[in-house]
């Protein structure tokens, strides 16, 4: 019985996706291409991506000092107090007028796209696996 | 046993989940799927809806509305005598903007003396449209206040969406080209965006005693759009010269018949951070300059010697038009329901500027030059339960006419039902209300010496159901509707005015559609469609039996996209069926250019319209019969992406 209701719930789980969902897995993707760490700290500075943090498994929600990587649409993602060189834009405007960041993940020609910064990750001795490759720029 | 076997399944699709996140790009074709633009402005209790999502205009490659038109059940594409679109049309018929209304964004296109939006917009560019949604059966008055059988609303691309600046160049049979271009962002408090495209279209020449028929448009589009949190400021331009195909010579041998048109709008849209609130004010002015010359007459002039009349030869028409739209919605939301409310004002001035027949001023023979349209609606939206909701709409309009016309109040009432779980929903609704005449046919019969009496309100009640099946992979729907119409205004060629009919008609309409996604890239769509229709003429002809239909694939094989679909339709009065075969191919050849080519009326099946003309003189008829409304058109073209 209790298998039965495990295959329910993976069953269930895989048809319930959802937005939220999606974009939490784009945004748990990106941190493990750029943290090599089984759990990561994560920090989220864009009002429009609060109501993810329930979506991951592998991801833990902390504030700036704590994480390993922001992800701000703010500038205040920038804060000083961020330990972590790894910053991360949910917003295309903060992306083009900031070098410092790693990265971007924004609406472009009516899709969702991710950029990564390749002088960036050179700085910060990040490799991407190979996956990744056609979106470094 | 069945342990191993469920939770063999479990593990293989955990496996396949772990697969799916670990690859991005399918994750972002997901996500470009889910949160489709649609998804924040369709309203699905509003109506009978099919969208169009950016995905798919994307894949199709759409040139022009008229594409999308002949996808919609129900609805067979046509084009007038002036070779405009118009998917009603039937010789000596004018346009009927309560047959089908054209919306961008929340803005009305219509011109009250020449119909609605689509004979603008029809076969024009429309690279600056994000996705388009289609409300099938008298939609709510959310949707659309005047009602209508079909809403068509565009939603432009949005600056948070774009993000980019492209430009767009392309080529096709008989000489057309298309040149577009966009710039758009994001910036941290608004976003903007400007587009321009300019078309020249060429058709496909026909001839006629010699004579050049031609359906050639040539247009110019501009369009901006700022928006904030709370606000949306919109401008549009658009200048077109198109040739007038057949124009009014009654044995079709126009010689020199064009019309040029300038169409310019602003508008201003608001709504309340909490959303509660939405206001718009809407202002569009438009010239439009029409002239025809034939050497067979285009009509009768009234003289005070016998015989009374005198044919003229040539004709201008130079009018221009003020449209003042405002509308203001407030939701009141409760704990089980929300209550709607919403007041619109439609101020629609038209003037005539030069009206010359043998290039003589003709003198106006009506003061008939505006209509105001004060509305309230309202509509009640009751969660009965988890699983269904009642709702219930009313609306009221006030017509108030110029030139001494009478005018009318009439009264509108929705009623539906809507069932909802997780896979299946079935959508009820009932409606009553009145299509009001045209502005064009008023001014007709006031401009008659003869007054023909007021023209009725036709009367309309539609009672429609509609399932529909959702699976992962699959959606399934099946709608049956029947319609009825009292007082149908036509326009009788004898008496040069429009009446009112004294037959009934009945529509009962049947469409099935299916929708399988393949995967994450890939779909296959069908759909089928019956509608029986009942003119109540003579008993010989008064049965009609139409049926089309679509099936299309979008289906990725490598890099190349590709796009095939083939509609079909069929039982038109007179006409013979038609076959249209599309297919476009799209590439991209590097990370900022992309190519397609692209082929519509391949077979060269497709449907094609019958033109008539008599002359009321002779009785002589002329006729014109089966012209291809879709050209067999071959496009190639490229789009660079800075």
């Amino acid at each position: 019985m209790k298998t039965l209701f495990l295959f329910i719930f993976v069953i269930s789980s895989l048809f319930g996706s959802n937005v939220q969902k999606l974009e939490m897995q784009i945004l748990s993707s990106v941190a493990h291409a750029l943290v090599h760490k089984k759990y990561i700290n994560v920090c989220i500075d864009d009002k429009n991506l609060e109501n993810l943090k329930g979506y991951s498994k592998t991801l833990k929600f902390v504030s700036c000092d704590k994480a390993d990587i922001v992800f701000t649409a703010e500038d205040s993602g920038m804060d000083k107090k961020c330990k972590t060189n790894i910053i991360f834009s949910t917003s295309y405007y903060l992306y083009s007028h900031s070098s410092v960041m790693t990265g971007a993940f924004f609406w472009q020609k009516g899709r969702p796209n991710i950029i990564f910064r390749k002088k960036q990750l050179k700085y910060l001795g990040i490799n991407l696996p190979k996956n990744f490759n056609k979106y470094i720029e | 046993m069945l342990k191993k076997i469920l939770v063999g399944f479990t593990v293989a699709f955990l496996l396949l989940q772990t697969l799916n996140a670990q690859d991005i790009n399918t994750l972002l074709n997901s996500l470009a799927e889910k949160d489709d633009l649609s998804v924040h402005t369709k309203k699905e209790n509003a109506g009978y809806l099919i969208i169009f999502t950016r995905q798919d205009l994307d894949r199709m490659k759409t040139r022009s509305l008229k594409e999308l038109i002949e996808k919609i059940p129900f609805v067979r594409y046509n084009e007038n005598s002036r070779g405009l679109s118009d998917p009603y049309f039937q010789p000596y018929q004018a346009n009927n903007p309560s047959r089908i209304r054209i919306y961008i964004n929340d803005r009305e296109l219509l011109s009250p003396m020449f119909g609605n939006g689509l004979q603008i917009l029809g076969q024009m560019d429309m690279a600056y449209i994000d996705h388009v949604e289609v409300y099938i059966g008298l939609p709510s008055y959310e949707i659309s206040i005047e009602p209508a059988a079909t809403v068509i609303k565009l939603y432009t691309k949005t600056g948070k969406r774009e993000n980019t600046s492209v430009f767009g160049i392309s080529g096709g049979s008989y000489g057309t080209s298309d040149t577009y271009g966009y710039t758009a962002k994001d910036m941290k408090d608004f976003s903007y965006f400007i587009y321009g495209d300019h078309r020249n279209l060429k058709r496909e020449k026909l001839y006629n005693q010699g004579n050049l028929l031609s359906r050639d448009k040539e247009t110019g589009n501009f369009y901006a759009q700022l928006t904030t949190a709370i606000s949306r400021f919109e401008f549009q331009a658009i200048k077109g010269s198109m040739n007038n195909f057949l124009g009014n010579s009654w044995n079709m041998t126009p010689q020199n018949s064009t019309t040029d048109f300038t169409y310019l709008y602003a508008g201003y849209n608001f709504t309340s951070p909490d959303k509660s609130v939405k206001a718009n004010i809407n202002y569009t002015y438009a010239i439009y300059d029409y002239f025809d010359s034939s050497n067979a007459p285009l009509g009768l002039n009234p003289i005070s010697v016998y015989p009374f009349y005198a044919p003229f030869y040539t004709n201008r028409v130079k009018m221009h038009e003020d449209l003042l739209d405002t509308q203001i919605t407030k939701k009141l939301n409760f704990s089980k329901s929300s209550l709607l409310l919403g007041f619109r004002n439609r101020y629609k001035k038209f003037t005539s500027d030069i009206h010359t027949r043998n290039s003589i001023s003709v003198p106006t023979s009506s003061n008939y030059n505006y209509e105001d349209i004060v509305s309230a609606y309202e509509e009640f939206d009751y969660m009965l339960n988890k699983k269904n909701r009642l709702i219930f709409s009313s609306s009221i309009d006030k017509y108030f006419e110029g030139g001494g016309i009478n005018g009318e109040t009439i009264y509108g009432i929705r009623l539906g039902h809507i069932y909802h779980n997780d896979i299946y929903t079935q959508k009820s609704f009932f409606f009553y209300g009145k299509f009001r005449a045209t502005p064009y046919a008023l001014l007709v019969n006031d401009s008659l010496l003869v007054n023909p009496g007021d023209l009725k309100s036709e009367k309309s009640y539609a009672i429609s159901t509609k399932s529909i099946w959702k699976l992962e992979d699959l959606t399934t729907s099946l709608l049956f509707a029947r319609t009825v119409l009292n007082n149908h205004i036509y326009f009788n060629p004898t008496s040069g005015s429009y009446k009112n009919s004294t037959d009934k008609y009945v529509f009962d309409s049947i469409s099935y559609k299916n929708s399988y996604a393949l995967n994450v890239t890939d779909k296959i769509e069908f759909n089928a469609w019956i509608s029986f229709e009942d003119y109540g003429k003579n008993a010989n002809d008064r049965y009609e039996t139409k049926h089309g239909g679509y099936v299309a694939l979008f289906k990725k094989l490598g890099s190349i996209d590709t796009y095939n679909a083939i509609t079909y339709r069929d039982g038109y009065d007179n006409l013979s069926s038609g076959w249209n075969y599309n297919i476009t191919l799209s590439y991209p050849y590097s990370k900022h250019l992309s190519l397609f080519l692209k082929g519509e009326n391949l077979f060269k099946d497709a449907v094609k319209a019958n033109y008539y003309r008599v002359n009321p003189l002779t009785q002589q008829v002329t006729t014109l019969d089966n012209v291809s409304v879709f050209d067999r058109t071959v496009w190639l073209g490229m789009e660079y992406e800075f």
